[in-house]
């Protein structure tokens, strides 16, 4: 029942070999990766794998912290994750149990072309709180050179992923767009897909920054901990910005893939 | 409790919708203030009670986000006096990371090796591993630790040659007729001890990750290099076409 691959080997090789995806080298990279992340993706590897089966008791709290060597709260912070991504469930005192195999990666991959874009917030914005909205414009003339408008229809959420917030959306749509389409379309779907035949081009600012008060509460995460915000401009035909957004997301699983040709 | 705002850019909407306790909210919105000059340094900010008026709150809570603000050390209440900007919130020179091959050449130049270690790899696999520290007027910015086959790498790079230059911008990986692409991921994560040594941030300051990978055309890995940035410095900007 336990874990065949992680009694192996060491807590550190292990993880980094889960964070590489498999049976890739050993080669020493960083330990750059918070210790909970790295027993995410364990875990969820050894559910994926089978060493962890479906239907079966995972090892206690305890014994998994001695095993890696961790914290309890650190094993308990991982567990959690996984109980609310609906992977393992657990019932007081008889332990936690194996549920689910996982569907799809943790990891948020932050699109580089339209059609990604569309796509991921097609999947992604299912589950969503309406917020308090901000009392700012975004200042986007470091990314774009797209001409402002007078009128932005605003809206400000939080996006749920795996039950967990994971983004602070904001966007702005061109107001004029906005009444033509009605406020009603905006309850019901993604905001990208509603302005979708409205653009033409889009500049994307992705940047790294640490979790205000605000933010930490929004995301439930503690203050000063890593974000990721990702600034868009989109702009029409006539190189009017017509959509701008800001998003602010928590930055443990967020993850970009771009080759240097 | 309609707002208006003394900044140039007008309120949008009012606090009261669902969302963060009120004074968190005043705090992200004081710091936009004094971010983007509304506010101007050393220039005195309005009373607690205008405050409070303008966006419909209580005096009590307008007194707990300035608080906040001080601690962080971008204001200071001087008895009688008012309140006063000290500083706006540090904002660094941010590092673009390079789109193509040229711009990489482009970014290395610009960075200055202030640390290298050339190595064996561990694993015995035949490897051979450097590690380079790279700065910024005199500031770490970033730390590369990389490895590479010897046996596939050609022209293979002299010790002096590691020493000098990324292993990325090799004369080996010049010729796209025998090598990949430049394969790269990004995440972001936590300076452990050493990482925070090298790039003298505190431990578990954000750091983003930036793996590459290249391989030879029967997909032999000829490079592997993963820089370890300063989160803060950090920016990717990208354009692309709608549809």
């Amino acid at each position: 029942m336990n874990a065949k691959a992680s009694t192996r080997t060491t807590f550190r090789k292990d993880a980094r070999a889960a964070h590489e995806g498999g049976a890739r080298s050993a080669f020493a990279f960083s330990d750059a990766t918070p210790i909970y992340v790295r027993l995410i993706l364990l875990f969820r590897r050894n559910i994926e794998s089978g060493d962890w089966p479906v239907g079966e008791r995972i090892p206690v709290l305890n014994s998994l912290a001695e095993q890696f060597g961790v914290s309890r709260a650190t094993v308990r912070q991982a567990m959690s994750f996984l109980e609310n991504e609906g992977l393992v469930s657990g019932a007081r005192g008889r332990g936690t149990f194996v549920v689910a195999k996982p569907e799809r990666e943790p990891w948020l991959d932050i699109a580089d072309d339209w059609k990604a874009l569309v796509r991921q917030s097609e999947m992604f914005e299912a589950d969503w709180v309406e917020i308090a909205k901000p009392l700012w414009e975004p200042n986007l003339s470091d990314i774009t050179d797209g001409k402002a408008l007078d009128k932005y229809h605003v809206i400000r959420r939080v996006l749920m992923r795996n039950h967990l917030p994971y983004l602070i959306g904001t966007s702005y749509v061109d107001q004029r767009i906005a009444d033509a389409v009605g406020l009603g379309d905006f309850a019901k779907r993604p905001v990208l897909e509603i302005i979708d035949p409205y653009l033409a081009h889009i500049d994307q600012s992705t940047a790294v920054d640490t979790a205000d008060a605000e933010t930490a509460y929004l995301l439930q995460i503690p203050l000063s901990t890593p974000t990721v915000i990702v600034r868009r401009a989109g702009l029409n035909k006539k190189g009017e910005i017509v959509y701008q957004s800001e998003g602010i997301f928590r930055g443990d699983f967020v993850r970009l893939t771009r080759a240097i040709d | 409790m309609g707002v208006s705002s003394a900044a140039a850019a007008g309120p949008l909407v009012d606090l009261d919708a669902a969302g963060a306790p009120i004074y968190l909210q005043l705090i992200t919105i004081f710091r936009r203030q004094i971010a983007l000059g509304g506010w101007p340094v050393d220039a005195r900010i309005p009373t607690i009670e205008a405050l409070a008026r303008q966006y419909g709150v209580a005096n009590g809570t307008v007194r707990q986000a300035l608080t906040f603000l001080e601690r962080e050390g971008l204001i200071r209440r001087m008895r009688r006096r008012g309140t006063f900007v000290l500083k706006q919130p540090d904002q660094p020179e941010k590092l673009n990371l390079p789109r193509t091959r040229q711009e990489l050449r482009a970014l290395l130049t610009k960075l200055k090796i202030s640390d290298a270690l050339v190595g064996e790899a561990p694993d015995g696999e035949g490897m051979r591993t450097v590690q380079l520290r790279f700065s910024r007027r005199d500031i770490p910015v970033m730390v590369e630790r990389a490895r590479f086959n010897p046996l596939l790498l050609s022209p293979c790079p002299t010790n002096s040659e590691l020493l000098k230059c990324s292993l990325l911008a090799s004369e080996g990986l010049k010729d796209r007729r025998r090598c990949s692409e430049i394969a790269r991921t990004i995440i972001i994560g936590t300076a452990d001890a050493e990482t925070a040594r090298q790039l003298e941030v505190p431990v578990n300051a954000a750091v983003a990750v930036v793996r590459h990978r290249v391989a030879d055309r029967k997909g032999r890995l000829l490079v592997e290099s993963e820089w370890l940035l300063r989160g803060d410095l950090l920016s990717i900007t990208e354009h692309f076409a709608a549809h």
